[in-house]
């Protein structure tokens, strides 16, 4: 199956859950517009780029760089395979 | 709930003397290994902690017991207060590290002679006979990187292998450390096939507990899925970065 911008905004908040924190992550994707389950999973129906660059400056904002390393790398693995375009804040 | 102020026992005499600054991801955790009169300081940290550290462990042994200081390899968070510890601690003890490391860490104005574990058959015997076994883990993150583990208690510290970006530290892994640590991994070692070779190698030791030197400290229950998930992690991704 093709991979989406909710697969990329799924990696960044299971990885958030580890950097920042469980709790901390679903506010910060709550302020993004991004809804979280309390088994981490995101159940928007459908993203886009837009979604994933919003949640990226959230956190990048609350939490400083250290957040978007921490994911940058897979994120851009996956969007990567399955050729996705990212927004400037997570290339 | 530990009490993070003072030096924790995490292993019978081995002590987590760390300093937890809320405000960094990269928490460091230097250790201290007591082996009757004999004191061994593990990666001692940075300059900035040195305060906090030398508190903890000069609370817990007298200064002229530390006979060696491992340093696993040459950061600054590491390494950089071993001069500040060699004014106080034993006039004769030794650093312990690897020689590509001791060709660099003496710019930190280190004094001490050195234990090459490259030199000395990878391991150390201390005056009781308790033995501490040097694992090589080139490239991970420096080509000289290596591991240490404890015989006794079989603890392993790991400098950086299993360290974690954390602003959500504790002293013991929680259920979401494996995130914290494949986001320091994917960022810090050099490639799947690098990190899978000292992983293997890492898999014929019984170990009870990995200390590493960033993040939290790993219980025997969960080593195998922590082993097997870096077994398998891509990193060197950074040169996907145009």
């Amino acid at each position: 199956m093709a991979t989406t911008y909710k697969d990329l905004i799924q990696i960044i908040i299971t990885r958030e859950a580890g950097i920042i924190g469980p709790e901390k992550t679903v506010e910060i994707a709550y302020k993004a517009g991004i809804n979280v389950d309390n088994t981490g999973q995101v159940t928007n129906s459908h993203l886009t780029i837009d979604d994933l660059e919003r949640l990226a400056e959230e956190l990048y904002n609350a939490y400083g760089n250290v957040t978007l390393i921490g994911c940058k790398v897979a994120v851009m693995r996956a969007a990567r395979a399955g050729n996705l375009e990212l927004p400037p804040i997570l290339k | 709930m530990h009490d993070i102020t003072k030096a924790i026992e995490i292993a019978e005499k081995i002590y987590w003397v760390g300093h937890y600054d809320p405000e960094t991801a990269l928490v460091s955790n230097p250790y201290l290994l007591v082996d009757e009169e004999e004191a061994i300081l593990i990666d001692p940290g940075s300059v900035l902690d040195y305060h906090q550290v030398s508190r903890k462990v000069f609370t817990t042994v007298e200064p002229d017991s530390i006979n060696y200081i491992i340093l696993h390899h040459q950061d600054p968070d590491i390494c950089a207060s071993t001069p500040r510890f060699e004014e106080v601690v034993n006039p004769y003890r030794q650093v312990i590290t690897h020689s590509r490391a001791a060709v660099l860490v003496v710019h930190y104005g280190i004094k001490s002679p050195f234990y090459l574990v490259d030199r000395n058959d990878w391991e150390l015997t201390m005056k009781s006979g308790r033995k501490l076994r040097f694992i090589f883990t080139p490239y991970l993150h420096f080509p000289g990187a290596f591991v240490t583990y404890d015989e006794k208690t079989k603890t392993l510290f790991t400098s950086d292998l299993f360290g974690g970006f954390s602003y959500d530290w504790s002293l013991y892994a929680n259920d979401y450390y494996l995130e914290a640590v494949k986001a320091f991994h994917e960022n810090y070692m050099p490639s799947k096939e690098i990190l899978s070779h000292s992983i293997k190698k890492l898999r014929d030791l019984d170990i009870k507990m990995i200390a590493p030197q960033h993040g939290s400290i790993i219980l025997e229950k969960d080593i195998p899925r922590y082993l097997d998930a870096l077994e398998d992690l891509d990193c060197g991704d950074y040169l996907l970065i145009p």
